[in-house]
Parts: C-alpha cells; structure tokens; sequence
C-alpha cells in the first residue's frame, strides 16, 4: 500500500471532505426531502427566480412596472384591475413588484458572487499560507467588519451616487471579508491534514494544492453561506433604497417602493405592504433553505 | 453682486422644507391658568441644529433662532398693511440715493445675558455677521457702520441696496449679546452647548443635540404687549415626518412642525383639523443647458416648455399644494408679478416646434435631480414621460444634491442638459437672489445652471437692483421686463411655486405663517383659541 492511497482514505474524522463529495444537486434533495420548510423555501425561491426571469410576460402593465406613470388613476385601493392597488404615481403595484424581482435578485446574486470571487482566495491563501500574508489579509478584513456592513456601504455609496450598480459594489465591498474569514478558517484546518500535507511532500505546486484541496474542501460551508446571503443582501439593497442610496424611481425597486408609500400608511396602506411582504418572503425563503442546508451539513446543530 | 455663495441649507433638508408644513395638534387648549405651574407646549420639530451660533447659522436651526434672537424688522408676510414689523430698530430711513440708512434702536430691551440692547450691540453683530457669517453675503452692499450714540446705527453703502430686507433677513442679520460675540470670537465653540445671546421672546433652558430643545419664555423681553402665553416650550427633534405625525395623533406632543404633505388631504377630512396653505419662498425649476445642441436654440427651449405636465407637477409633486410659477420669483416674494406669461402644456404646438427647429424626429437628452428630495422623485417620472410624447427621451439622473450640483458647475459642455433645481431666496429679495443667481451671466457657475448669457437680460437686472432700496416701483418694473425675457428666451422651465401647508387643530390659536421666515415657527404667538 502506497502513502498516498492510504492518506487519502476518508475517515471519520474528515467530515468536511466527506461533505465535499456531495454534489450540490444531491444535497438539495436531500434537504428537501428531509425538511418540509426548506421545501417552502426553495418554492418560494423559485418563484422569485420565475418573476426575476419572466416578469415582463408576467406582469399586468409592463410599462407602469418600469415606471410609466398614469396619473389619472393615483392611489387607487387593490380592484380588479389593479390586484394590489396603484401606487402615487398611478402605476400598478402588482406590476411593480413583479418588475422588482429581477434587480432584486440580479443584485443580490451579483453581490454574493462578487463578495465569493474576492473573499474566497484571499481567505484561502491566507488559511493557507499563514505567516505575515494572513496577518496582514486578516487585519485589513477586520477592518473592513468593524464597521456595521450597512454603515460602510451607506458611505460607499454616498460618495460613488447612489444607483443599483453602486449600491452593488458597495454592498460587495462590506461583504467579501465575510468569506475570506470563512474559507480562512476552513483553510488553515485543511493544510494541517495529512493529505495536504501529503501533496506538499510530493511536491504539487502550492496553487495546485490550494485549488484542488483546499477551496474544493470549502465550498459546501460556502454554499450554505451564500443561500442564506442572497436573502440578507436583497434585504441590504432594499434598505439602501429605502434611504435612498440604492435603485433610484422610476426603476422598480421593492426598498425603493416602501419608502414611495411609507407616507401614505395610514391612508394608501398597500403602497408600502406589499413590496414590504415581497421582501419578507424573498428574505425568508433564502432563509429557511440556507438554514436547513446548514443543519444537514453541520452534524454538531441537528435539528431539535 | 450676484451672491455667488453657496446656499448650503438647501442640501440640507430638501425634505423637509419641501414640505413646509406647520402642523398643530388638538388637545392643547390648556386649562385656565390658576396656579403658578408654568403652561408647557410639547412639540415635535423636524429641525436639525447645525450650530447655535447665530452669526454662523444657515440651515434648519432657524426654527428656533427666530424665537430665540431678533433682527432689526421683521417682514411681514405679502398682504399685511405694514411691509415691516419694527424689532430691535424702532424705525429707520433711507436716504434719497439709498446710500445712507438710519436705524433708530429701541431703548429698554435687553439681552438675555442682562446686557443692554443699543446702537453697539448692533454695530456689532453686523460686524460679526460681515466678517464670519455663512451668509455674510448679504451685508457686500455696506461699506461702514457708525453707532454715533446708543439709539442710532447708521449704515453707508457702496451701492444702493434694500437695507431694510437684508437687516429683515433669516440668516446673518440675528442682533447678539456683545458679551456672547467677545466670548464666541475667542471660542468657537462657545454656543454649541446651547448657549444663547439673544434678545427674543424665549431663552434655551436646556439642549440635549439630537433629542431635546427646552425653550423657556424670557420675562424681561421689551414687548410686553405680545408676551408669549406658553412658559416652557419643549420640542423633541423628530427628523422623520412620519413619527412626528404619529406622535401628534398618539397625543404625544401639541404640535408638529412637519408632516408628510401627502396626509395634509386627508388631516384636511378630519374635523379637529383646519388646513390653512400660505405662500411660501420655495419653487422648483427645470434648467435647461444653453451652451451646447440642441438646448441652445431658445425654439427647442420652448418646445419643451410647452410639453410640460404642469397640472400633473403640481398635483403629484405638491400633492396639490403649489401653484404654477410665473418667472423665478415666488409667489408673494419681491418681484414676483403674476403678470409674467405662463407655458402650459401643448404637446401639438411642442411637436410643431420642435419640427420647425429640425428636431422632427426627436432627440436624447440626460436630466438630473436631487435624489433626497421627496416632491423631485415624485414629479420626475412625470416630465420623462411626457417628454416621451413629443419623442424626446430622457435619462434620468438621480444625484444627491452636492454632486449633482458639482457635476453641473464643473464643465457646462459635458454637463447635465436640464437641471431640475429646488430654490429659494437666502432673504426676501428674489431680484437680486432668484433672479440674479440664477440667471445672470457669470464667468463660473453657481446657481445659473442654465449657464445662460444675455447682456439684455444683464443690464435689467443690474438697473433693477440698484433701485430695489429707493423705488422699489420701478424696480419691480424692471425685474417684470427681465422676467418677460426669460419667458420668451426659456433658459429654464419654471414649474411651480410649494405653498406652506399649516394644519390648525380647532382649540389653538396660531400666527399667520410668515413666507420670509418659513423655517421658523414662533412660539410667542401661539395661544389656546378664546
């Protein structure tokens, strides 16, 4: 028996590597199959990706949903016509929120994407390499996580103007330390293993080792993180539009449209309630499948 | 003389201002005063304080300076029989070229510190206000200032200018203790603790910055006849006008200074409330960018102009509170005259011209606006649209207002092509403001986005302001002529003026909002209905 077949035979101990071998197609099944609310969840995702994708065909007034105005028919109560009311301007709620769908998730997929993009190799090499470089990566991480994540991107955008993409990159830039420090934790674990350590002795190429070993290892703890992130970004950008730092009108914006109808409250109530219910499931559904998700993989927080 | 000054105070609370709303509550009639326990109204005022220095003072805090300090006059709002109110000055003169005033000061009033208010304690302040304050603008016109005894201030000018509306101004023109300017000269942050040295009906008790102003009424205030009924005025600053809202009809507080404008409508439905609407010094304009094709040519100017939605504008970005602007100048604000033209919207004749100017086939053009300004938001959508009906597409820019307005005065060639602009005037004097700052030719800009040049235009202005302090007739004549101009040369679209919004509860009386000092609510006139 060769040293390298016998150290690379999982154990017991190598849980995350034994997570690694799931593919993430499986793992879906698996949670939703075992666990009824992260099917609740996924089935609110998947709504949301259908108006994100479709929403043009879907929604009622296209037009008004990307911000035409029809000033005849201003705060009109939900009817027939207008299954949610119309809002100040005179343009079909409905519309609205089907039309929000798509920044929503197209920002907050970008965010999580880019914030994994910066995060994840700097945390791998820093996990990895240890020494000055992971001092000097970790210090500046936490410079970034000392400051609350909306608080930054607040600032961020306030000097780039606010917009969507802007708050975008704002919101990347307070989120990416969020991963490093994850794969970090999860790198400097991995290198004292005797199969990294193995392939160090064999002599495979310090970035060959990091890819294949280190980030492949990595990646479930990472999907979980970022399921649950697209949720806590939609509801970051739709804050930022609330203040209004994020999309700005006439673009569809659920944040942006809570803010449009928080005056009205007590009047025109579905103005703001329902681009604030759309947020609250959106939010919820990545939750509950991002939780469940870390529930299968981490065997230390069984459901009770 | 252009103040080409940065007006500061209107970044600061677009929101709020646009709004302007003077709200008061039921429930603050207050029972028949039999004991010595001192009468307090609770209010929730949007007001932020940027300093307590009233020298320095430029923004939201006038919500108090005005209760707290007097000026030399006040303005009485359009309509009253009388232009000014006497203050500190108990009358006052200008000499036939307008070169020369005189102010005779009251005697008997004194400062809250127990310093006495004369001609030195004027002398003074103005001196301050010339060297240091944010709008020290205001006094360019003064060329020295003599107190040659106790009651006489006289003022020389360089050029003739309206001494008694810039001594009436909201901001710099504050008369203060000489005892608190010595002390801020050396410290300068000697007011920020809430100190005051003002002369007013009321005196800051207390001060807690960002929650709590505890006013308290000032009993050796000269005007006994108009004393002040409340004892203690205690306001909790509530930036958002939502939760002031909820506060007033929770019974939290007896009057709130803002309310979003649009629930005015429906208070306006509740029978404890009155809402009364007054003018007020705020307007809002569309700026369109002359140096550069298409918005050069004044026909393609004018075709837009007629494609405006100004009915819309009003009712949705006012919520019905405006009405459509004649020229610059607010309603019920020196020059304004409704005799100046109007557009109103005509898509046909907008098509036609802009044909006839070789657009037939529409154009593209960027628009920028102040993103945290509620009643922009509100009524861009509006002008995009319409624009889209004569085939003119537009991109909206939403900006904060400090970089849409950097962006406008860094290059006007690359710069945006119609600036929607929010305005009023720093005092009651939209010649030599509105209708100067914003129109009339300088070499960089400041506030004329429209970065127009018209020597025509120029020399009216120029004659006008000159004869603002001695004839205010001819003035006014002159100022009309300019506004005719830019009624036919459309370097801007000029959309509606914001009416002041005040809803009075049946069981309080309240003073006649007053449009030169539209930040300030005056506590000294409030008092339970009879």
């Amino acid at each position: 028996m060769s040293p390298t077949t016998e150290i690379t035979t999982p154990t017991q101990s190598h849980a995350s590597a034994e997570h690694a071998n799931l593919k993430p197609l499986k793992l879906l099944r698996q949670t939703l199959g075992r666990d009824r609310l992260a099917a609740a969840g996924a089935a609110i995702i998947v709504v949301v990706i259908v108006l994100a994708v479709f929403g043009q065909w879907l929604a009622p007034f296209p037009d008004q949903g990307m911000g035409s105005t029809n000033a005849s028919a201003r705060n009109l109560a939900p009817n027939a016509l207008n299954w949610l009311g119309t809002d100040q301007l005179g343009r079909d709620v409905l519309s609205r929120i089907i039309m929000g769908a798509n920044p929503a998730l197209t920002i907050s997929a970008t965010v999580v994407a880019a914030a994994a993009l910066i995060g994840i190799p700097l945390g791998a090499v820093a996990g990895y390499c240890g020494g000055w470089l992971d001092e000097t990566l970790m210090r500046v991480t936490e410079v970034f996580q000392a400051f609350p994540p909306l608080l930054l991107a607040m600032v961020t955008v306030a000097i780039l103007g606010p917009s969507l993409t802007n708050a975008g990159i704002a919101l990347a830039i307070s989120w990416w330390p969020w991963y490093a420090r994850l794969v970090r934790a999860e790198a400097r674990s991995l290198r004292e293993r005797s199969y990294v350590e193995a392939a160090r002795a064999m002599g495979i190429p310090q970035l060959l080792i990091i890819t294949r070993h280190v980030l492949r290892n990595c990646m479930t703890p990472i999907l979980v993180q970022a399921t649950v992130d697209i949720g806590t970004v939609i509801l970051a950008a739709g804050s930022l539009a609330f203040i209004g730092l994020g999309t700005q009108p006439p673009l569809p914006d659920w944040g942006l449209m809570v803010a449009e109808g928080r005056g009205l409250i007590f009047s025109s109530w579905w103005i703001a309630t329902f681009p604030g219910l759309a947020i609250f499931l959106a939010v919820l559904g990545f939750n509950l499948l991002g939780d469940s998700l870390r529930d299968l993989l981490d065997p230390r927080q069984v459901k009770r | 003389m252009a103040p080409s000054f940065p007006h500061p105070v209107r970044t600061a609370f677009g929101a709020a201002a646009a709004a302007a709303l003077a709200l008061s509550a039921a429930g603050c009639t207050s029972t028949p005063d039999t004991s010595s326990k001192p009468e307090v109204f609770s209010v929730a005022a949007s007001a932020a304080i940027t300093t307590w220095d009233p020298v320095r003072s430029f923004s939201t805090e006038a919500l108090y300076m005005g209760n707290i300090y007097e000026p030399l006059l006040w303005k009485n709002p359009e309509g009253s029989s009388e232009e000014f109110k006497p203050a500190i000055a108990e009358s006052w003169s200008a000499s036939e070229d307008g070169k020369a005033w005189t102010f005779k000061i009251r005697s008997g009033a004194t400062f809250h510190d127990g310093e006495p208010v004369n001609a030195a304690a004027v002398k003074a302040s103005i001196d301050a206000a010339r060297t240091r304050a944010a709008a020290s603008f205001i006094w360019a016109p003064v060329e020295s200032i003599d107190a040659p005894d106790d009651s006489t201030v006289a003022i020389k000018l360089k050029y003739a200018a309206p001494m008694d509306l810039v001594a009436s101004s909201t901001y710099g023109a504050w008369i203060v203790s000489p005892k608190a300017l010595a002390a801020s000269e050396k410290d300068d942050k000697y007011f920020d603790a809430g100190i005051d040295g003002g002369s007013g009906p009321y005196t800051i008790d207390s001060y807690k910055p960002g929650s709590e102003v505890v006013l308290k009424k000032f009993e050796g205030h000269w005007n006994k006849a108009s004393a002040p009924h409340f004892d203690v005025v205690d306001i909790s600053i509530t930036p958002d006008a939502v939760t002031a809202q909820q506060m007033l009809t929770a019974g939290e507080v007896d009057y709130a200074t803002s309310i979003p404008l649009e629930n005015a409508k429906t208070l306006a439905n509740d029978p404890k409330f009155t809402v009364k609407d007054f003018n007020s010094p705020f307007n809002f304009m569309a700026m369109f960018n002359t140096t550069r094709a298409p918005l050069n040519d004044p026909e393609v100017r004018r075709a837009l102009s007629y494609a405006i939605p100004y009915k819309e504008i009003i009712d949705i970005g006012a919520q019905g509170y405006g009405t459509q602007s004649h020229g610059p100048a607010p309603r019920g604000i020196f020059p304004f005259s409704p005799d100046v033209p109007q557009y109103s919207q005509d898509l046909e004749k907008a098509k036609q011209l802009l044909a006839s100017a070789g657009h037939a086939d529409g154009m593209k053009l960027t628009l920028s606006y102040a993103s945290e300004n509620p009643a922009e938001a509100r009524f861009v959508p509006l002008i995009k649209d319409a624009f889209a009906k004569i085939g003119v597409e537009v991109d909206v820019k939403a900006q904060l207002f400090n970089q849409q307005w950097d962006a406008a005065k860094a290059d006007p060639a690359t710069a945006q092509d119609i600036f929607v602009l929010y305005y009023w005037p720093t005092y009651s004097d939209a010649g030599s403001d509105n209708l100067t700052t914003l129109f009339r030719s300088s070499e960089k800009p400041s506030f004329n986005l429209s970065y127009w040049n018209s020597p025509e235009y120029d020399k009216l202005v120029d004659q006008a302001a000159t004869l603002t302090g001695t004839d205010r007739a001819a003035a006014q004549d002159l100022y009309k002529q300019a506004m005719d101009l830019l009624y036919r040369e459309a370097p801007a679209a000029f959309l509606y003026d914001a009416r002041g919004v005040s809803v009075v509860p049946a069981g309080l009386n309240v003073s006649q909002f007053n449009e030169n000092y539209p930040f300030t609510v005056f506590f000294a006139d409030m008092k339970p209905a009879a």
